[in-house]
């Protein structure tokens, strides 16, 4: 490597530490390490959404992808995730963040029951962990192959250097480090386009080339029978389920919008997100079909992107988009060492040890950070000798995100939805995920299939058990037709812990739930 | 209704992508301007997020209209 990206990428070290650093010096309570203390603008949530949006499989996967496939990859930044996100910033963002929520599992709680928070915090937190995992070893493969270093120092420098900005600061320092992230990303896909075009003589030149050996790679959809991307799948699967479920149930996307200074900050986090979610595949896709065109001699699709930043960028620009790598995976990491020490913090600890001293969360947060970077640390030693874990952590995924989704979905949109029903439907919907699992069914459709039944379950089984009150419904569901709807936004620290809603003097606008084993905690 | 796609020449796809956003379009702009303003004391018209949701359908429409199977 040339001592000039070299110096690019300790400069980029340095610059992320000392935004962490600065951070941290803000935080004094819980709510400023889990949620910023709520004092996050739109801009810098947003790319913050996209920096952890972007993750390995995104950015080395995706360009290979793209080289097999062409631009139907992009769909998982398109159709795969615009609708998603414009209702989760129109609808879902809003709720969630007038009910004063730290997380989604909460949302659940409050919504439905303590149980269903637990199990869902539970599920997310064990996938979470793999998923670390899985992040640090391709952390540290990228370090390996650039560096020459060998993986078990990759990995003790890769999560040294995310635990450092994560665990001090919170959600503040992720969230700036991941704007500041996003920002190198963008400069160098830019210059990857530029660079690319400028060497096959313009953009007429490069689609000429790509569609006449490759006539499918400007089609955005593929055949029903294509093995990988059949376009019913990518629409029904992905497209009305996997990515709702995302946008709208994920924790370690939407925290950094719970923690935005305003409603409207964080509704237009997300929809400014998704103005930039709709340039990615500039990042992603483009590399990919770029190997491609300039005929590549590379032995896997997954080598497309590395090619490519030791082809086609001069040196120093090099050292900046193999920084652009390592920031896509360590925005993506700790964001989920976040999410998941939140989650384990309140939905888990707070509900089954029955502890509700807040003033203990800022210290069990942290140190449950660092004890969950460890883990994946450790785990990804480990990750390479198991093969395609990668594939069966996406597969995990499907068995449980069709059931939430049904559950956020009419738990938000429809007053009928019950607690009673909302636990039997996850249940039971995960454990049919999983039986469709067994019969080989294509994720997507996996997904499809139980989202359906739990949709369907979860309006029978509420029509004979009984809901929550009109009281408790009005804030925690969204009616916006409604003249009496009050859009006013709750105090958030009327449902922390420390402060029982009912001492509160803004109760009259909380969520007061009646059903048993409701509240907060 | 998996099967039923399944027969549907792949082009469909395409048009039943723009569908999708258009139906969003009708829904975004059925939103009342209250729920959008939550919490704004003076709000400002590039405020309204609204409009930033027709944008980008407008740009995803394009976008399925550009990228169809030929």
């Amino acid at each position: 490597m040339h001592s000039l990206d070299l110096a690019v990428i300790v400069g980029y070290l340095l610059l992320i530490l000392i935004v962490g650093y600065r951070s941290a010096r803000r935080v004094k309570d819980a709510r400023d390490f889990f949620l910023a203390g709520r004092s996050l603008t739109w801009w810098v949530i947003g790319l913050s959404i996209i920096g952890s949006n972007i993750d390995t499989n995104s950015y080395v996967g995706a360009s290979g992808n793209a080289y097999n496939i062409g631009i139907a990859q992009a769909n998982f930044e398109w159709i795969g995730a615009i609708p998603a996100m414009i209702v989760a910033s129109l609808i879902f963002i809003p709720l969630y963040w007038r009910a004063g929520v730290y997380s989604i599992p909460e949302y659940l709680g409050l919504r439905y029951s303590q149980p269903v928070r637990v199990i869902a915090a539970t599920i997310v937190s064990v996938f979470s962990v793999f998923a670390m995992g899985v992040a640090m070893w391709a952390l540290a493969l990228v370090l390996q192959t650039y560096l020459g270093w060998p993986i078990w120092l990759s990995i003790l420098v890769s999560g040294g250097v995310v635990g450092l900005y994560s665990i001090s600061g919170g959600l503040a320092a992720i969230a700036f480090t991941d704007a500041l992230q996003v920002g190198i990303m963008f400069a160098c896909g830019l210059v990857i386009v530029v660079l690319g075009f400028t060497e096959l003589g313009g953009a007429t030149n490069f689609i000429t080339s790509l569609v006449t050996t490759n006539p499918d790679h400007l089609s955005a959809y593929l055949s029903a029978d294509h093995p990988e991307s059949p376009w019913p799948g990518v629409i029904l699967g992905l497209g009305i389920v996997l990515s709702p479920a995302y946008w709208i149930g994920s924790q370690a996307i939407l925290q950094r919008s719970l923690g935005a200074r305003s409603q409207w900050d964080a509704s237009a986090a997300m929809m400014f997100a998704a103005f930039a979610k709709t340039l990615v595949p500039l990042l992603i896709v483009f590399p990919g079909l770029l190997a491609l065109v300039l005929k590549a001699n590379i032995e896997y699709p997954d080598m497309a992107l590395p090619w490519v930043i030791k082809n086609v960028l001069p040196v120093g620009l090099s050292g900046l988009m193999f920084v652009a790598v390592i920031a896509a995976l360590q925005s993506s990491i700790d964001s989920t060492i976040n999410a998941t020490s939140l989650m384990i913090t309140r939905d888990i600890r707070h509900v089954l040890i029955k502890s509700h001293d807040s003033t203990q969360d800022l210290r069990v947060g942290r140190w449950l950070a660092f004890v969950l970077l460890v883990c994946a640390m450790i785990m990804a030693n480990f990750i390479g000798e198991l093969g395609g874990i990668f594939m069966v952590l996406q597969t995990g995924l499907s068995l449980f995100q069709g059931p939430m989704l049904a559950l956020l979905l009419q738990g938000a949109l429809t007053q009928s939805a019950t607690p009673a029903a909302g636990l039997w439907t996850l249940v039971s919907g995960v454990v049919i995920a999983g039986v469709l699992l067994l019969f080989e069914m294509h994720i997507f459709y996996v997904a499809f299939v139980s989202f359906c039944y739990a949709m369907a379950a979860l309006w029978l089984i509420s029509r004979f058990t009984p809901g929550l009150s009109a009281e408790a419904l009005a804030t925690l569901t969204y009616r916006p037709f409604l003249r009496s709807q009050s859009f006013a936004p709750v105090d958030a620290q009327s449902l922390d812990l420390a402060q029982p809603a009912s001492s509160n003097s803004n109760s009259a606008s909380m969520p007061k739930t009646t059903a048993k084993g409701q509240g907060n905690d | 209704m998996i099967e039923w796609l399944q027969s549907l020449p792949t082009e469909w796809a395409n048009y039943i992508s723009m569908l999708l956003f258009l139906a969003l379009a009708v829904f975004t702009l059925s939103i009342p301007s209250k729920a959008i303003f939550a919490g704004l004391l003076k709000p400002k018209t590039w405020q309204d997020i609204r409009y930033w949701a027709l944008l980008l359908i407008t740009i995803q429409v394009a976008i399925y209209v550009v990228f169809q199977r030929v």
